[in-house]
Order: structure tokens, then sequence, then C-alpha cells
């Protein structure tokens, strides 16, 4: 027998029972639809909350915050390239701090932002993404980041007046033009520590690019990156000497070592302590929070099956009554010459039918209700709390993953369901089934 | 055709502790041959169906060894002797048998289906079968929508749709009126001239009987010779 006429024979028998098919697929429809929706919020906030920082260069960050020499105050550039030599390391960042800085724009103050001095070149190994704008080529140029204006407040406004109840610059103090390749001010300040009076020093700077926004949209950053040679000229303006040796080489006070990927992370580790470096990467703690995640998701996906396996019942109920109803028919087929193999295929086909139509249909309307969650969910919380909620938040998210188990685990359940009635009907005997005993 | 040796028979009834043994047939030898027509004749209960469901496969005798065609069936499994008998044997029940939710075409293609025949052989071959039957004016019929005889007859085409050799037939004439009878008695004997198709027919009726080479009666269990002369 082909499978076209199995399959037509399925199709003939389930218009016999449209309503209770009908039914059955309904209820496995809402099986699968439940499990994935209830998945969905697994995946989804996974996804927002830790999957981005996963696949970022913060995997792939190691810090280094001591050198093996106790005495030395910083990472001079010998350690530089001895970390530059290390197997796998994609990058180097190497970073002086400035101290208290002050921007100036006409009549406009950022006030303290965190500034950096850095070699851009390696900025731009280490992965440092521009919203607009270039790299500093020159030594008076910056770049800052993208919330800097968001600082850059009105003079002599004051303070009690200048910020609005969540610590930002209220919009009318704020400066309105575009920052980008506007000259600015800087002003570093230095308070040493004889005691002596702090000294200042000035510079004109241009603000050649923006930094992307991080991902994190709640999260409000205001930095500030300048090249090494200003921060030298400024050095020497101010008579610091803090971050040179002796010998006028550069010490940065903060270095980071990028791997190119996030498994030779270990090994770099591991070389690192054996030159003595003091070293730290989040990657182990990023990767417990992931396992963690993992296991919620696979809890939610087996209680979402749950819901399944109670379909099933529906489907092992409606193939065991259409067995019996047929049980006449199948005699008579058996009677013929129909091989129970073939009778068993029917039934299986059948129910397997009913698990896939309603695996799909649960599929396509788990898609619409975390269509509808993910774009209903944030508003309501934002009448109720009166709060923006970022919208990188998802609170649901299908994968395809999702989707190929639910349907796995659908057609599983469905098919092992129907796989008891369509061994009842291969079990039918043929002549009671022809004296209408059964 | 059909060779049958020592063949025994009994049903067992009743839960395991209270078996009753109800005994049927004991020892019985036949044989029949290619082209033949045999009735067997035999007393209410004396256990003809019985022997026929044997032949067709249906049931496992308790002892004895049957072979169709040449080929010893005799403890086979279900799924082998359902693929036999489709090939082989064309069985007409007593009481037609029909897929009442199917129309007389569609129940004689059934065999044609499960044997996996392309569709549009299908057609034609139903088509000539329905001529054959004279029921070329009703394929769309459903069984209930039929009378006895025409039921009757679309059993025969389902039987005979596969071109099997032999045709075990259990009191075909049973619920026939005497016109229907005698329509489907000329039936037999064209296909058995022109086909050379064997039958074994299970009757009481004298008519049936008249037809046939050989007359054969069970009774108590046994097999007699009634009428006519054994094939070498
Ligand atoms: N499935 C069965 N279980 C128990 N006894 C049966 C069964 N089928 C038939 N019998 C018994 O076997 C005997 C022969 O029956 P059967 O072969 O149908 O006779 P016939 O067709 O000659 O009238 C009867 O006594 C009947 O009661
Ligand atoms: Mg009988």
């Amino acid at each position: 027998m082909t499978f076209k006429d199995k399959w037509r024979f399925v199709q003939q028998n389930m218009k016999k029972n449209k309503v209770r098919v009908f039914m059955t697929i309904l209820a496995a429809a809402m099986g699968s639809c439940f499990l994935i929706v209830l998945a969905s919020v697994g995946f989804g906030l996974h996804d927002s909350l830790i999957k981005d920082e996963l696949e970022s260069r913060a995997v792939t960050k190691i810090d280094i915050y001591g050198t093996s020499d106790e005495d030395q105050l910083g990472f001079t550039t010998k350690n530089i390239s001895e970390l530059k030599q290390i197997e796998n390391v994609d990058a180097v960042r190497q970073i002086q701090s400035l101290d208290e800085t002050n921007f100036h724009l006409d009549g406009y103050t950022n006030e303290m932002p965190s500034a950096i001095a850095v070699d851009f070149e390696n900025e731009k190994q280490a992965g440092i993404e521009l919203g607009s704008g270039r790299l500093p080529e020159k030594k008076n140029e910056i770049v800052v980041s993208s919330d800097f204006a968001k600082f850059l407040g009105k003079d002599g406004v004051e303070e009690k007046d200048k910020f609005a109840e969540d610590g930002t610059i209220k919009s009318e103090h704020l400066y309105k033009e575009e920052v980008l390749n506007k000259e600015i001010e800087l002003e570093v300040s230095t308070f040493p520590e004889d005691g002596s009076e702090p000294r200042t020093a000035t510079e004109k700077v241009q603000i050649v690019g923006i930094e992307a926004a991080p991902a994190n949209e709640y999260i409000y950053t205001n930095s500030v990156k300048t090249t090494l040679e200003l921060k030298r000229t400024l050095d020497e303006a101010l008579h610091v000497t803090d971050s040179y040796t002796e010998q006028g080489d550069p010490l940065f006070d903060q270095v980071e070592v990028y791997a190119s990927n996030a498994e030779s992370v270990e090994t770099i580790l591991k070389s690192l302590d054996e030159k003595g470096y003091l070293a730290y990467s989040n990657l182990e703690e990023l990767k417990n929070i992931n396992i963690l995640f993992n296991v919620a998701k696979a809890g939610l996906i087996i209680v979402g099956t749950i819901a399944v396996l109670i379909a099933s019942i529906g489907i092992y109920n409606t193939m065991t009554m259409a067995v019996t109803e047929r049980a006449p028919d199948i005699g008579i087929m058996k009677a013929i010459g129909a091989n129970p193999k073939t009778i068993k295929q029917i039934f299986l086909m059948e129910s397997t039918f009913i698990g896939l139509a309603g695996a799909l249909i649960g599929t396509a309307v788990a898609y619409l209700i975390s269509f509808l969650v993910n774009a209903g969910v944030p508003m309501i919380l934002e009448q109720i709390f009166e709060e923006e909620i970022p919208a990188t938040l998802q609170l649901s998210s299908i994968p395809f993953l999702l989707a190929a188990i639910s349907i796995t685990i659908c057609l599983v359940v469905t098919i092992l369901s129907g796989s008891r009635p369509a061994k009842q009907a291969t079990n039918v005997d043929v002549l009671r089934a022809l004296r209408r005993e059964i | 055709m059909i060779t049958i040796k020592q063949v025994s028979h009994h049903y067992t009834m009743g839960k395991k502790a209270k078996e009753t043994i109800v005994p049927v047939l004991h020892g019985i030898d036949l044989h029949v041959g290619k082209g033949e027509i045999v009735s067997l004749i035999g007393k209410s209960g004396s256990g003809k169906s019985t022997l026929l469901h044997i032949i067709g496969g249906f049931i496992q005798p308790t002892s004895g060894e049957v072979a169709i065609n040449g080929t010893m069936i005799t403890g086979w499994d279900e799924g082998r002797l359902a693929d036999f008998r489709l090939e082989h044997i064309g069985y007409i029940f007593q009481n037609f048998q029909l897929i009442p939710s199917m129309t007389a075409a569609q129940n004689i293609e059934l065999p044609l289906i499960l044997n996996g025949t392309p569709k549009q052989k299908r057609k034609q071959k139903v088509e000539d079968i329905l001529r054959q039957v004279e029921l070329e004016a009703f394929p769309e019929h459903y069984p209930s929508e039929l009378s006895g005889g025409q039921q009757q007859r679309v059993a025969i085409a389902r039987a005979l749709i596969l071109d099997p050799p032999l045709i075990l037939a259990d009191e075909p004439t049973g619920s026939l009126d005497s016109d229907t009878e005698a329509d489907l008695l000329s039936l037999i004997r064209k296909l058995n001239k022109q086909a050379g198709i064997t039958f074994l027919i299970i009757t009481h009726d004298q008519e049936v009987a008249a037809i046939a080479d050989r007359q054969l009666e069970i009774r108590d269990g046994q097999m007699l010779k009634v009428k006519g002369v054994m094939p070498v």
C-alpha cells in the first residue's frame, strides 16, 4: 500500500470524526503553545540579561591588576609588550587615568567625567565602537561617551535647580547643539599630597568621535578618552611625575588583555599566572550564571511538557475510540489481506498528524503570544510604575531551538500515546470482528 | 491447489481454570486440484466454516498441515498470512462483509490499494470487473443502497479483483433468492471455465452442489466423499 493511499485513508477517517479530531488537535496545540510560551520567558530573560554580555568582548577581557614587582606602581611598556606576546592575545589596552577634569564649552561645563588616556591603536584592536565621528589621530583630539552631552550643564545655575529628580541635568539647562567636531576646553587639576596649592592646566581639544551607546540603555556613561601624548603635555604643565618611570617611560594604571576567543581565556590566565601577573576574568562568573539560566530553561520546558502530556491523554482517547469504532472495518481489511503493519501505520499516521498539526498551530500561536507579550507588558509596566523599560529587555523569546524542541516533544509524546491504540488495531481478531463481536 | 493433511481442530472455551474443549475436526485429509469446483456440505455446526477458516489462514489448526498452491502456510505469522491471502485467495463471506462507509467501487478497489496498484490501473480494473459482475450501473452506491444479490456480487468482484487462483466461499447463496442464485452460479461456472479459477464452496443448497465437480461432506469431524471422482 502506498503512502498516498494510507494518507487518503487517514483523511477519510478524520473526516468522519471532524469534531473529535479538531478538539484533539486543539488540546495538543494548547499543550505545545503553553510549553513554548512558558519556556520562552526563560529564553527571553536569558537573552536580554546575559547573552549580549557573553557574546561581547566582556568575556574575552582579562583585567590585570598587578605585576610580580610589588614596588612597581603601574605597568611599564615592557610589561605591555610582554603581555602582547602571549599566545591568543588579540589586544592589550593600556590606560593612564587623568586627575580631576572639567570640560568647558560655550558657557556649559561637564564636571568630572571619568577621563583616561589611551593608545587608540590598541583601542581599535580591543574593539572600540564609535556611534559617530572617528578615532583621534592628533594629540589634541578626544572621543567622548554617548551620554557626554547629557552632562554638559549651563554654568552659573544653582545646584538645586540644575538637576531633575533622577539626578540628570534638567533639559532646559542642557547644551542643545551637536558636540561632535566642537572644540572644547579641557581643564585638569592636581591636588599635591605634600599639601601645596592645587595646580591647574588647560588645553583646547577637539571632539572627533562619539562612542556607540552601550547595550544596556539604562546605564549612563560619562567618560572621555584622550591621547597619551596629551596626558604627557598636561602632566608636564602640572609638574606631575606619578605616571612615569625615573627614565621617563610611561607607567600605566590599568591594563586589560583581550583574548581572541572565550575558549583561550583559561590558557591565557594560566600563562599570566606563570609570568607573575595578577589577573581576573569574569568569564567563569558569567559561565555559572549561564548554566543557571540553562537549568531554569530546562525546568520550564519540563513543566511545559506536562501540559503536552495532558494533551496526549486526549490523543490516546481519540485514537482508542477510533480503533474501537473501526474494528469491523479493520477486521474486513485484514480478512481481505491487509497486513497488520499497514493497519498500524495508518493509525500511527493519524495520531502523528494530530500531534504535528497541534504542534505547528501551537507554535504559531506561541509566536503571536510572545510578540504580544513583548509589545504589551512593557507598556503595562510603564503605565503602572511610570518608569521607562529599556527596549533591550525582552520578556519572551522563541529561538528556533525552542520551537524545534517543543515540536519534537509534542511529536514524540503523540506518537507514544498513539502507539498503543495502533497496536490494538493490529490485534483486532478478524473472525470476531466479522461476527461483529467487537 | 489445496492440500490438507491430517488437520484436526478444537476450540478452547472459558477461563483458564475451567477450560472446556470443543472438538470440531478430526484428522481431515483433502486435496482440491487446480480448476476444480468442490462443494462442501454438512450439518450446521459440523465444522465447515472452521475448515474454510483454516484454509484461509484465519485460524491455525490444532494439528496437521495446510498447503495452498504448493506453499505450506501452517504456522505462519499473521502478517505473512495476510500478504499470502491478498495475492492467492479470494474469500467470499457468508454475509458479504462489505465496508459500509465505502461505495461499491471503493470496496472492490480495496485489494488493489492494499497491494499497491497504481491509481490509473486500479480505475480500469474496477471498471472491468464491475462490468463482469453486471454492476456497472452502481459503482457509487453504498452497500446499504444495494440489494442482497448486488452486495454479494460486489463481494465476489472484490474477491476476484486481484485474479486469485483460488476462491473460498462460505454459503454464498444463503441469503439470495433463486433468480439471483442462478445468476451467481452461472458467474461461478463462467469464471471457472474461462479463468480456470478453483472454487471451494460451502453450501447446503442442491443447486450449488450440482455445479460442483465433486461434493464432500463433513460428518462427525470426518470428511466423506459424496459424489464425483477424486482427481489424481
Ligand atoms: N470461535 C469459536 N469458539 C468456540 N467454538 C466455536 C467457535 N467457532 C465455532 N465454534 C464451534 O465449532 C463448531 C463448528 O462450527 P462451524 O465451523 O461454524 O460450523 P458450520 O460452519 O459447519 O456450521 C460449532 O459447534 C461451533 O459452536
Ligand atoms: Mg458456517
